[in-house]
């Protein structure tokens, strides 16, 4: 009877375990490496339509036609930002602190748009203001408290989130090893007991039911502990490298930003200042080169490398132009090449984003295949152990009892 | 000598059968994970006719030591996806028939989303480096992981000035009541309906189904006048020369052959703007020879190959560094070099509408729709009426 009702609680606890274990592998698959992308998305949404709306506006300086080509990739910019808040929001808990944050974006990126069209309207009108509106569109984006600071605290948390997830997992699994053990040591004794009442060395049904016990403990052991071992992999090669990715995204975006503060004549972005963020922005990519674990990311992070160093070139230019006091000419260059070349770049950045997010999968794909019959084993496997042990005894109540 | 692609959509014989077959499925993007590299024999790339020099090809076999079997085999979206996309991997979503196929960016988009290609090998692929950074930001495949664009083009008006008595500038002149039974049709959904919805007024990059439907009622309208006399492909360059047609909407690289074969005639981006579209190089799911697919992408984007690609064909070229080849090669290659239809400025850029996403059940109806008013053209593609 003891030994039923321990396997009993062992099968009960089993089925808790796994299908904590599975909520946590759908939490984390579902949920939390979606977010981890989406947030990165949308710090790309929101710097390729900062860097085309300066585009456009520098385009439509001084009577200039507008540029409709960026004007076409800003609106497609920023209309798709909305629908990556919604994203994000619609996989956030409900009382996740990552809302807060989150809602302020939504709530910037309507002051954002709508500071940007007024910058546009001033700008054709030929009014002065349309410079300061910019500015302020552009600390909106980029500047303290701005967009991609409140992107980067729904990051944070997103991160918290991930490794939370998984420790609380484990707490059901070592519940379940121990009421197993506990069975298993049950199980040993009774043996013994019996050994002493009969003349028979082995009670065959006990030593199945020790068999079963122990096949189930093997199993959520090695189930738990593999899936640790993946999802850790994702963390580690999938998750992480979106972090650093986004960091990338992060100061590339802000250097864009002084530049293009720099240009409208509204901030200067000193040379110290300008070889401070590039000098962030280079370990950044050694950090993307030092995480990318194949070759096709090592080459996927070469070949960012190469478009930052393009973008960078253009930007040298804009500054020399800028040094000499040609606006005209660093405006060209900011409206053309530099624009493509950043866009070059941040597109550049998403590839690599979303190689990581199909790594990120494959690693959580992997755990909920381990755990698939986790829940039907810890089940069947004590309550196999309870008829093990029903049929060890049978024999013994018809001889003595 | 000037050669050029014959053919974008020779004939659109299969028109009813496109409705049914290419606007079917879509319905889910597939998880992307990453292919091994792995090759079981040569190349098998199935590419528009007369989109590369035959004996540029051959350089590719020397260059990168393999056996390609090079097959000008994809005449149209329409009969391409019907003959041999969809046979090949309607079923299973993967074949073991081609290696490299060339849709245009709209079914590629399509392609992509059903999850019948593969994600691009970078470590094999270094010169996608040298793909134009304009190419990198299609909504549908952001940092282009999955397609590398072959050629580039235009859909604007080609015309003969004596016939038209003068010159024609705007979509809205190539729809002047003047010019009835003159006029070609491009047998394109998105490149007709586009030009329609400019001289609406519409934007064709950013569509909606009420602006679209506007610009194909533009067009039904017109069709029910007898405006235009043929519905053209590659064969439009044919119709102005002998005489049937006085104006037509054309593509970009034949009409500058015909421009610098035959002075007499003129191509323009309307006032209103021009449509572009770029057929993109794509390797399908379980491609055979996913390596060597690779490999071909690289060669095409080395910069020297690519100046001999548009040499030949004279569409807009999609890799960094082809425009400063050409013009170290001087004389005609020069020239290439700056015209704009070849590698579009900053003014003609800004001018070009690539058609956008729209809803696509909405998309099917209007290319369906299109698609009908074939029905009042015979099997030469003249009007009847």
């Amino acid at each position: 009877m003891t030994l039923s009702v321990l396997l009993g609680i062992s099968a009960l606890l089993g089925l808790l375990a796994a299908q904590d274990l599975q909520q946590s592998a759908a939490e984390i698959g579902d949920n939390i490496g979606p977010v981890a992308i989406e947030t990165q998305g949308l710090v790309a949404s929101i710097a390729e339509a900062d860097a085309a709306s300066i585009s456009v506006f520098l385009s439509g300086i001084d009577n200039g036609t507008e540029d409709l080509q960026q004007r076409g990739l800003y609106e497609r910019a920023i209309n798709r930002a909305p629908r990556q808040i919604e994203s994000i929001s619609a996989r956030l808990p409900i009382d996740d602190p990552a809302r807060i944050p989150l809602q302020t974006v939504g709530s910037q990126l309507t002051d954002y748009a709508g500071t940007v069209e007024r910058a546009r309207v001033r700008n054709s009108e030929g009014l002065g203001d349309a410079t300061a509106d910019l500015q302020e569109a552009l600390l909106l984006a980029g500047g303290e408290g701005g967009m991609l600071e409140n992107v980067g605290q729904v990051n944070a948390q997103n991160q918290a989130r991930l490794e939370t997830g998984v420790q609380a997992s484990t707490v059901l699994v070592v519940a379940t090893a121990i009421a197993l053990l506990i069975a298993l040591l049950a199980l040993l004794v009774a043996q013994f007991r019996l050994r002493k009442l009969t003349s028979r060395t082995l009670n065959l049904g006990l030593v199945a039911a020790t068999i079963t016990v122990i096949a189930a403990a093997t199993w959520v052991v090695v189930s738990t502990t593999t899936m640790i071992v993946d999802l850790d992999r994702a963390a580690t090669d999938g998750f992480d490298s979106i972090e650093i990715v986004g960091e990338l995204q992060t100061e590339a975006f802000a250097f864009r930003t002084n530049e293009s503060l720099a240009i409208i004549g509204a901030e200067s972005f000193s040379q110290r200042q300008r070889e401070e963020a590039l000098s962030m922005v280079d370990g950044l990519l050694a950090d993307v080169v030092a995480a990318s674990d194949t070759v096709r990311e090592l080459s996927a992070a070469n070949l960012l490398q190469t478009r930052w160093d393009r973008y960078v070139a253009t930007s040298d230019a804009i500054d020399q132009q800028l040094g000499l006091g040609n606006g005209p000419a660093a405006r060209a260059l900011a409206i053309e090449a530099s624009n493509d070349d950043f866009n070059g770049f941040n597109t550049g950045l998403e590839a690599v984003l979303l190689s990581n997010r199909d790594q990120f999968n494959l690693g959580v794909e992997s755990a909920n295949d381990r755990l698939r019959w986790l829940t039907i084993g810890m089940v069947l496997l004590p309550l196999l152990g309870v008829v093990f042990v029903l049929a060890g005894y049978q024999p013994r109540i018809n001889e003595y009892w | 000598m000037i050669q050029r692609r014959s053919s974008r959509r020779s004939f659109l014989a299969t028109s009813g059968a496109f409705g049914a077959a290419l606007l079917t499925g879509c319905a889910t993007v597939s998880s992307s994970s990453e292919r091994a590299l792995s090759n079981t024999g040569g190349l098998e790339v199935i590419n528009w006719p007369e989109y590369i020099d035959p004996g540029f090809v051959d350089q590719a076999r020397s260059d990168l030591g393999i056996s390609i079997n090079y097959r000008e085999e994809y005449s149209d979206n329409v009969t391409g996806f019907n003959d041999i996309i969809q046979p090949a991997l309607a079923a299973t979503g993967s074949t073991n028939a081609f290696d490299i196929i060339v849709p245009t960016n709209w079914l590629a988009a399509r392609m992509i989303n059903d999850g019948w290609v593969e994600a691009l090998p970078f470590e094999e692929i270094p010169n996608h480096v040298n793909l134009d950074p304009v190419f990198l930001t299609n909504e549908w495949d952001r940092g282009s992981r999955f397609q590398m664009p072959w050629q580039a083009g235009i859909t604007g008006i080609a015309y003969d000035p004596e016939r038209v008595g003068g010159d024609v500038t705007s979509v809205e002149t190539l729809f002047d009541p003047q010019l009835r039974r003159q006029v070609g049709l491009v047998g394109e959904m998105r490149e007709a309906v586009g030009l329609a919805m400019l001289a609406n007024g519409d934007d064709p990059s950013n569509p909606t189904t009420r602006s679209a439907r506007a610009g194909l009622d533009r067009l039904t309208q017109l069709v029910d006048d007898g405006h235009f006399q043929f519905i053209v492909f590659d064969d439009f360059v044919g119709r102005l020369q002998e005489g049937s047609l006085a104006a037509t909407m054309a593509w970009s690289g034949q009409a500058a052959a015909l421009a610098l074969d035959d002075p007499r005639f003129r191509y323009v981006i309307p006032e209103e703007g021009g449509i572009s579209w770029f057929d993109t190089m794509v390797i399908p799911r379980g491609a055979p020879n996913f390596t060597n697919a690779a490999r071909w992408m690289n060669w095409a984007y080395d910069p020297e190959n690519a100046a001999a690609i548009s040499e030949f064909n004279l569409y807009v070229c999609p890799v960094l560094g082809t425009q400063d080849v050409l013009r170290a090669r001087g004389g005609f290659a020069a020239e290439l070099a700056d015209n704009p239809l070849i590698f579009p400025d900053a003014a003609t850029r800004n001018r070009l509408f690539t058609w956008g996403t729209l809803n696509l059940e909405d998309e099917r109806a209007i290319e369906a729709d299109f698609d009908a008013l074939f029905c009042r053209f015979d099997a030469n593609l003249q009007y009847t009426g």
